[in-house]
């Protein structure tokens, strides 16, 4: 997590928005007929691509950073993508409850992210 | 042979650069270019230069010679350039065709470069002839990542970016190497993606 207030607020706010953003995109792409294992790899594959794709990303990039945007963002939109098309081949689900878990499922990514960051950033050992 | 793909693909990109680049990616990584640059000393080479979004992140009073592909890239950057405490002497110039004579430089910095040179190993090569042989080599770049699902987001996002400007899954480490310096430090600053590499030639 950076721990300038302004950029953790924008990663969770960037994340979340997108994560609701993709959680709707899915509810209204599958259908409860669906291959759970197909719509999960669909939608995973679509949430990610969809994520770089959004003009909305762009503006997130533009005033929060760039990779620091881009990278956990295409992860919060195969997550929310593979859970939301997940979930509702077993139940169905009312939009809003399909935005909320796409919110939390951003809500995961970043927080995922700021732990894998934690321990990978600093200087390296050389081979 | 001049590179003119290179140099016109920045050129367009030129006028908008800093409506991505000025605020968001610069502010984020501010500190990390300023502890970089701050040991800016003897005669220095700056590549690429761009819009100068990097020159606030300069230490001031050094004398520094900056090159860039684009020319619309440089006429942007003439402001910063001017404002600047110090000197900067803006050259348009190709990092595969550098006209400085061999080992005229002490160091030689980059930021955020190597991920759209064409032929990354060449280009470090070239830098490698301008520098002294006890020459260093300070980088900040963005690479590609050797971490799933990392690797795989930057292998999608560079066809897209490679027609934009950039390319994301560049292994500019092991370029360094491959191109003959000996790499002294890697700092990973965001995932093992953002990072400095300092090398000596």
């Amino acid at each position: 997590m950076d721990d300038r207030t302004y950029f953790a607020i924008g990663d969770l706010l960037a994340n979340m928005t997108v994560g609701a953003i993709i959680g709707v995109v899915s509810w209204l792409i599958v259908g409860n007929t669906w291959n759970m294992l197909l719509s999960m790899v669909l939608m995973s594959v679509l949430g990610m691509a969809l994520a770089l794709a959004l003009p909305l990303a762009l503006l997130f990039v533009s005033v929060y950073g760039a990779m620091e945007v881009l990278v956990p963002v295409m992860v919060t939109g195969m997550i929310s993508g593979m859970v939301v098309g997940m979930w509702i081949t077993v139940q169905n689900l009312s939009f809003l409850e399909a935005l909320l878990i796409g919110l939390a499922c951003g809500v995961f990514s970043i927080l995922v992210i700021w732990v894998v960051n934690s321990r990978m950033k600093g200087i390296q050992e050389l081979d | 042979m001049p590179d003119d793909v290179t140099r016109e693909k920045w050129d367009r990109a030129a006028p908008n650069f800093d409506l991505m680049s000025a605020k968001g990616p610069e502010k984020r990584w501010a500190p990390w270019k300023q502890d970089l640059f701050s040991s800016m000393d003897g005669h220095i080479l700056f590549m690429a230069l761009g819009t100068g979004l990097d020159i606030a992140a300069f230490p001031p009073n050094r004398d520094i010679t900056a090159i860039d592909i684009s020319p619309k890239m440089i006429e942007q950057a003439q402001d910063r350039v001017d404002a600047y405490d110090g000197e900067i002497k803006v050259h348009a110039m190709d990092v595969h065709e550098l006209t400085f004579d061999d080992a005229e430089f002490d160091q030689v910095f980059t930021s955020c470069t190597f991920c759209s040179v064409p032929n990354p190993i060449e280009g470090l090569k070239s830098l490698r002839r301008v520098m002294k042989p006890d020459g260093e080599l300070h980088m900040f770049e963005h690479t590609g990542s050797r971490c799933f699902p990392f690797n795989l987001m930057m292998e999608v996002m560079t066809p897209l970016t490679r027609k934009l400007g950039p390319e994301m899954n560049r292994k500019t480490v092991d370029n360094v190497t491959a191109a003959g310096f000996t790499v002294t430090e890697v700092n990973h600053i965001f995932l093992d993606i953002v990072k400095t590499i300092k090398a000596t030639n």
